[in-house]
Formats: C-alpha cells, sequence, structure tokens
C-alpha cells in the first residue's frame, strides 16, 4: 500500500516534469490574454551582450510565465485559492459582496492632490473662461455596504468639499450625489469593472442639465445585445464565479452631421459608439473608441458654443449626452496629451471648460503640472 | 537560477535528472559538476569564472597538503585567498565607503555580489581545515570536489554543507528509489513554504511597508514584522527543504537546517535551531578555535562578541546587520550570565515570549536599512504610534488572518507531530494522504509562480 503510494507520488512527479517542457514545444504562442486583458511577452531577442548580463535570462523567464501552457487556467486557479485562504483583495481589485469587484489604489501623497488643485485653480481663473467641474464617484463610494470591512479607501465625499473649497467660486460645481444615489438599485456601476455604465453617467448628466438649465430629453436606454459584460477588474481577480453585467446603451443623440476626428489614429467617426467593440472583450471602448489624447467633436447643433473637456475615461459614456448643446467638444487626456496646453488654448476659441474626473483618479493624477506648462 | 521558478521546473530539473540517470554510474559526478555550472551561469554567467577558480585554488590545497604535509602557512595562504575573494566582492565597497566617510578618498567598487559565494567560500574553508587537521582524506578527483562545492541544489541558499558531511556521499551513494519519493515530498514541502507561505508574507510585508510611518498603527507595525518573520522563515526553511528534497534526488543526504526555530524558549535555543549549518560552522571554525567557553569570563564574552558580530556580516555588508548580530551576541551573554537560571524556572510560556519578541526585534534592525527606521519602527510597535489600530491594520490582519493562523502553526512541530500520529495509526491512509498532498502542493505552487510576479531571492546579500 504504502510503495504503490509512492511509487504514484514518482510517476506524478515525472509527469509534473515533462508534460510542461513538451507543451511548450507543441502548443504556439499566444500574443493577448483575453482572460488578463493585457499583451503577453514574447519570445525575446538574442545577443551574446544580453545573454552576458543576465538581461536575456530574465526576458525568458517572464516569456516562460505568459506563455505557460493553459495559463489562462492556471491564472483562475490561483486567483480562486487567494480568495479561498481569505484575501480580501486579489490582483488590486477588493472582493466585494454581491459579486462586486472594487478597485483598489495605493493611497496618492496629500500634497498631490492639493497641487492638482491648484493647477486647476489657476487655468480655471488665468482662461477667464466658464468652468465646469463635473465629479465622479467611484463604485465603493456609492455601495459602501459591499466593500471587504475596513478596506482602505480615498474618502471621495471630503476630498469633494475639499475640490469645492480649493476652486475659485466661479466654478460650477456639479453634484451629482442626489441623482446616483437615488439610483443605486439600478445598473449605475458595474460589477467587475470600475467605470459607471452610461446609465450612471445619464443621471449625471441630468444633474449637469439641472444646473445649467437645459431640459434634458427623457431618453431610455436599451440593452446593447451583447454577451454580459465582465470588466478590467474581472482580469484582475479572474474569480470562476464573477457574473457579469448587462451592458446598457442609451440613444444616439439627435443632431445629424456628428463628425468624430481622433488625432492619434487619424480617423474619422460618425458616431459616439463605435459598434464593432461591442464584440471585443472591453465592451467600454464603446464609447469614442476607447483612450485618445484628442478627439475632436463637431456637430450640426448651431449653438455657438466650444468646449474643451479635460477628462478621464469616465467621460467617455457621459459625452454622448453633451453632444446636443455644443458645436464643438474637444476632449484631451492629459494622461497622453503632450502639446503645451496654455499654447493650445490661446490658439483655439474654446467658449468654456469642463473638468470630468473620478475622484480618486484626479487625486492621484500625476500630469497635471501640464496645465500650467 | 532559482527553484521557484519556472526555467528551473520546467527545463533545467527534467534535463538535470534525465542526464544524471541515464548517465553511467562513473560518470554522474562529472555530470551534476557540469549541470551545477550551468545552474549557476543562469543570470550570472561572469560570476561563474570566480566559483570555478575556487573550486582549482581549493582543490590545488589539498594536493598540495597531501605532498608537503600539513603547513600553517600553506593553510593561511588558502584560507586568505578564500576570505579575500569573499572580502573583495562582498565587503569592499562597505569598507571602502567607511573609510571614506572618515576622510580617506578610496574608490567605491561597484560590483554586484555574486550569489552563493558566501556559501559555496565557507563550504571550501571546511574542507581545507577539516583536512589540514587530518579529520578527512584529501579529495583527489577534481570532478568529485567540484561537484561537492557547486553542488546545485546546496549552492546558492544553503544548507552550509561541511565537507566531512558527504565525503562519503561523494564517492559510495546508492540512489533508490524510496529516497528519490522522500525527495519528492521534501521538495514539494519546500516549494510551498516559499510559494505559498513565504512569498504570501512577503506582500503582506511590503504593503505594510508602504505605508507611510507616520500614519502606521502599532498594530500594523506589528503585523509587518510578524510577516516579514514568517517570510523569513518559510522562505529560507523552504529553500532548505528544497535543496534536502534535490540532494536526495540525487542521492545525497545535507544536514538539517532549520528546525522549529520560532518554538524556542531562548535566544540560545533560537540559535540552535535556525540556520543551524552556519551556526555550526561558525561554531566548529571560529569559536572553537578562539577558545569558545573554556577561558576566562571576558575572554569568553569577546568570543562570544566577536563570532556574533561576524554571524551579522555574513548576512549582509552593512551596519545594520552588523548590529543584528552584535545584539544577539549581548542576548546571548546575558542568557548565560545574567538571567540563565531566571529563565529556566520561569513557566515556558514566559520563556516563549521572550525569545519571540527578541527576535522579532532582531527582525527590525535585520529589514531595516538605517537605524534611524529601525528606531521609527521599534517606537510604533511599543506604544509610540498615534494609534493602536486603524481601518489599514484590521482590513489587513482580516484580509491575511487565514495566512497568518496557517504560518504561525506551520513554524511549530504541530504539523509534523499530527503527521506522526497519523502513519502509526493508519500508515496506509498517510501515504496516500502524503502523496495526495505534495502532488497538490507542487500543482498549486505552480499555479503561483505561473501567475505572480512576485518571486523575491532574500540571500542575494548573503
Amino acid at each position: 500500500m504504502e510503495k504503490f503510494a509512492s511509487r504514484a507520488l514518482l510517476a506524478f512527479f515525472l509527469i509534473f516534469l515533462t508534460l510542461p517542457p513538451a507543451a511548450y514545444l507543441l502548443t504556439g504562442d499566444q500574443s493577448f490574454s483575453e482572460t488578463e486583458n493585457r499583451y503577453l511577452a514574447q519570445f525575446p531577442a538574442w545577443s551574446p551582450a544580453r545573454l552576458w548580463d543576465g538581461s536575456l535570462a530574465l526576458s525568458l523567464e517572464t516569456y516562460l510565465a505568459d506563455q505557460f501552457p493553459g495559463r489562462s487556467f492556471w491564472v483562475r486557479v490561483k486567483a480562486a485559492a487567494d480568495a479561498g485562504i481569505g484575501k480580501r483583495d486579489i490582483g488590486g481589485a477588493y472582493l466585494g459582496r454581491n459579486g462586486r469587484l472594487f478597485e483598489k489604489k495605493d493611497r496618492p501623497p496629500p500634497e498631490l492632490f492639493r497641487e492638482n488643485l491648484a493647477h486647476l485653480a489657476r487655468l480655471a481663473e488665468s482662461s477667464g473662461l466658464a468652468c465646469t467641474f463635473l465629479p465622479v464617484y467611484s463604485a465603493a463610494t456609492l455601495y459602501p455596504e459591499d466593500l471587504p470591512p475596513y478596506a482602505p479607501l480615498l474618502p471621495e465625499r471630503r476630498l469633494l468639499t475639499e475640490i469645492r473649497a480649493a476652486l475659485p467660486p466661479a466654478v460650477l460645481m456639479v453634484d451629482t450625489w442626489p441623482a446616483l444615489a437615488a439610483a443605486r438599485a439600478e445598473n449605475i456601476y458595474f460589477r467587475t469593472d470600475h467605470h459607471w455604465t452610461q446609465t450612471g453617467a445619464y443621471y449625471a448628466f441630468r444633474a449637469l442639465a439641472a444646473e445649467k438649465g437645459w431640459t434634458a430629453p427623457e431618453q431610455e436606454p436599451r440593452a446593447a445585445g451583447t454577451p454580459p459584460f465582465l470588466g478590467a477588474l474581472s482580469a484582475q481577480a479572474p474569480l470562476p464565479w464573477l457574473r457579469g453585467d448587462e451592458f446598457p446603451l442609451w440613444d444616439e443623440p439627435a443632431p445629424v452631421g456628428i463628425e468624430i476626428y481622433v488625432t492619434d489614429t487619424g480617423e474619422t467617426l460618425s458616431s459616439p459608439y463605435v459598434y464593432v467593440n461591442l464584440s471585443k472583450k472591453d465592451l467600454y471602448t464603446v464609447f469614442l473608441g476607447g483612450n485618445y489624447s484628442e478627439i475632436v467633436i463637431r456637430t450640426a447643433a448651431n449653438t455657438g458654443r466650444r468646449a474643451l473637456v479635460l477628462k478621464d475615461s469616465f467621460a467617455h459614456a457621459l459625452t454622448p449626452f453633451l453632444l446636443p448643446y455644443y458645436d464643438e467638444i474637444t476632449l484631451i487626456d492629459l494622461r497622453y496629451f503632450r502639446p503645451s496646453l496654455s499654447a493650445y488654448l490661446a490658439e483655439r476659441d474654446f467658449s468654456e471648460i469642463y473638468f470630468i474626473y473620478n475622484i480618486t483618479w484626479f487625486a492621484g493624477d500625476k500630469n497635471f503640472h501640464r496645465v500650467s506648462e | 537560477m532559482v527553484f521557484s521558478g519556472l526555467p528551473f521546473l520546467c527545463f533545467f530539473l527534467p534535463a538535470a535528472l534525465a542526464l544524471y540517470y541515464l548517465a553511467p554510474r562513473r560518470a554522474r559526478n562529472g555530470v551534476l559538476c557540469l549541470v551545477s555550472v550551468v545552474f549557476y551561469a543562469w543570470g550570472e554567467p561572469v560570476y561563474v569564472a570566480l566559483m570555478l577558480f575556487s573550486i582549482a585554488a581549493n582543490f590545488a590545497y589539498g594536493r598540495c597538503l597531501e605532498q608537503r604535509g600539513p603547513r600553517r602557512l600553506d593553510l593561511l595562504a588558502i584560507v586568505l585567498v578564500n576570505l579575500a575573494l569573499l572580502g573583495f566582492f562582498k565587503y569592499a565597497a562597505f569598507l571602502a565607503e567607511n573609510l571614506n566617510a572618515l576622510g580617506a578618498a578610496l574608490p567605491v567598487p561597484d560590483l554586484p555580489l555574486p550569489i552563493g559565494i558566501s556559501f559555496y567560500t565557507f563550504q571550501a574553508l571546511s574542507y581545507v581545515i577539516d583536512a589540514y587537521r587530518g579529520r578527512c582524506a584529501v579529495q583527489r578527483s577534481l570532478i568529485d570536489f567540484g561537484c561537492y562545492l557547486a553542488l546545485f541544489p546546496q549552492l546558492i541558499a544553503g544548507p552550509i554543507v561541511r565537507y566531512i558531511a558527504v565525503a562519503e556521499q561523494l564517492r559510495h551513494r546508492r540512489e533508490s528509489v524510496a529516497e528519490f519519493t522522500a525527495g519528492i515530498r521534501l521538495f514539494a514541502v519546500g516549494l510551498a513554504k516559499k510559494v505559498l507561505l513565504a512569498n504570501q508574507f512577503g506582500l503582506l510585508w511590503e504593503s505594510c511597508r508602504a505605508e507611510p510611518p507616520d500614519s502606521l498603527a502599532g498594530l500594523a507595525a506589528w503585523l509587518c514584522i510578524v510577516a516579514f518573520a514568517l517570510q523569513i522563515y518559510f522562505d529560507f526553511s523552504g529553500y532548505s527543504d528544497m535543496a534536502l528534497g534535490l540532494g536526495h534526488m540525487f542521492g545525497f543526504t545535507f544536514p538539517l537546517n532549520f528546525r522549529y526555530p520560532y518554538t524556542a524558549r531562548s535566544v540560545t535555543e533560537f540559535w540552535r535551531r535556525w540556520h543551524m549549518t552556519l551556526s555550526a560552522w561558525f561554531r566548529e571554525y571560529v569559536y572553537i578555535p578562539l577558545g569558545g567557553n573554556r577561558v576566562s569570563v571576558p575572554r569568553h564574552i569577546l568570543n562570544i562578541a566577536v563570532v556574533w558580530t561576524l554571524t551579522g556580516i555574513w548576512h549582509g555588508a552593512a551596519w545594520n546587520f552588523a548590529l543584528w548580530g552584535a545584539y544577539f551576541g549581548l542576548l546571548l551573554i546575558l542568557e548565560k550570565y545574567v538571567w540563565a537560571g531566571g529563565l529556566e524556572k520561569a513557566p515556558a510560556w514566559c520563556g516563549h515570549l521572550y525569545c519571540l519578541i527578541a527576535v522579532l526585534v532582531s527582525w527590525v534592525f535585520f529589514s531595516c536599512a538605517s537605524a534611524g527606521e529601525a528606531l521609527t519602527y521599534l517606537r510604533l510597535m511599543f506604544g509610540g504610534a498615534a494609534a493602536w489600530s486603524n481601518d489599514f491594520a484590521l482590513y489587513q490582519l482580516i484580509s491575511s488572518g487565514p495566512l497568518l493562523i496557517a504560518g504561525a502553526l506551520g513554524a511549530t512541530r504541530l504539523p509534523a507531530a499530527a503527521w506522526a500520529a497519523l502513519t502509526r495509526v493508519r500508515p496506509g491512509l498517510s501515504a496516500w494522504a502524503g502523496a495526495v498532498l505534495a502532488a497538490g502542493a507542487l500543482l498549486l505552487s505552480l499555479a503561483y509562480i505561473v501567475n505572480s510576479g512576485y518571486n523575491p531571492f532574500l540571500y542575494f546579500r548573503f
């Protein structure tokens, strides 16, 4: 009996040692992992110098890990084991109740937040334009009861009062809290992505419209008809029991003649929705096609207003609602935008500026010094 | 190359085992020697030359000893050669920096430390000194000697195997299926300790360390240092288990390196259980030659101080390691001369508590690069924090709670005792459970290795 168990272990070990190398040789390399939502390392470039200084060995180790046979299976096993041993966060995502994942960010240095505010305040004053700050809450602020106990997070509502205090009084602060809090039971934040749904963005837009005195049209969402959406957080914590959300897509805005120019790619789109991305893993890229440094949208709204929007990706789901109110909307993402912003402002004839940011991201964003350059 | 990586598990180990068992018996030491050089050269190709030189020089000393008989001067020369290599690559920069701080203007060499140099240099010294003393026969085969010094299972993180412990095995060893499977079990246990426990505690330690100290609660400071204590124990003892397991796969039996050190009741006992091959080496080749304890009390105290300062800087060329060693030396002297009787009479839990706190405090010195940082941590741990607890500390405690409990239990002899009891009562069940657990540990470790960018090697300063 004991001997048989020993032999079985020996046989297992021999398979354990020989199967992976054989599988490496027999299976081809993959370039992208859908499970993890990232590109995988490829076979490293060989050179005697790289062999000599040891950097080839390091690249090979990354390559072997990324191309390990059946990698996505092992990735799930590890995530499930982490959850099984009681870990409350995996890969930068908090494991919440009700199948929710929340983004876990390192606490940014408080002085960075204050500097960011100072840069924005300076821009608001020096531009002389009407400015609107539309803060976007994180899912954790709306669903704190689903967070793991004691999970450290930035107190967004308190930060918001600091933002209000630091910006010039002329800056319009949109209070989106009542509308979003009232709609908590609806599908306003994805459970497995850090973004809000377009329904969440719609409620924020209603709050904005009320402040601006616009009569927002009564619109209805429709399901995009995609399989349930598993977002970026589920790639960080790929637990087998996570379930996706319905992906709501709101009707396209009314004015015809929309022309969207994406500077980074040179492409021109005729709709803020990039429908081909409905078949991709990251459905959120349906909105304006994803993250670009500069997008210029022209409409036939004929309002005489031209807006500059400094934003992160939370703004993408909201932008379609803004189109009927502007002749031109320029979206700038400071994470990717390199030219001088003051020169950019001087060259163009904007009538107002929007800041649309997630509060936590804003507090940790390291790109705002460009505003003053 | 490290044991807990894919290049080792998926390519090196299968190839090394295949080559070894396909080779005729007389060629096997040669195969081991060769694969060990490849093992070392991975990521560290330049320093292979250094290791080969060390093999050649120490082997040549043996042959010289055989022809000319034991001469003090020859021994001194070869010991100095070994120490000079170690000194130059490990301590030159440290020495230069300190002399410069005193006003000298020496160039500070900027050399990466050759991995494992402290381990194989100590092994080489054990050979030349024991050969000189006539305790072992001179090794006449360069291949066998190279095999001893470069043997990959214990090359980079110990145990420090004295030559006399394996001299016989180098020539006459018998591999067997039973020994091989025992090796698999040990290797699986070691790999799981490293990957499933040590690396996870390492993550906890690093996330606590990333917090700014002024917002760290007392509880978090304790968590931080407990996590470090568990990380270094499971990492180091895991490596030793893997080394022993790999040794068995090739027919070798290496000495035990760790015996539940955190269950000790005094610091003296802790060091009889922690990195046993290192303390044995210092006892044999430094402490006893200095006269050990058969000298006057002041001389004995001096001996302890010397040995423990050396033990400290063996772990790294920096003042915090010297301080760490000196701290242990001081505690050992105190235990010998001041509170020995008190400790023995005190109830067991007092001894355990005292030893644990003493060792945890030592890890603060060990892990903090500067004295200022170490003092900050000690202050936070002993009542100087702004708060005893906060969200961060409670979150980490809950999130890592089960892991911490598993680690704390795993550091005692309870699992081994339970296993022994099961084997006594139901030997068949225990054999099968052992096989299933070993296989499971290997697979789960593999999942963590494939997945994790986090696989630190802690001994790059040793």
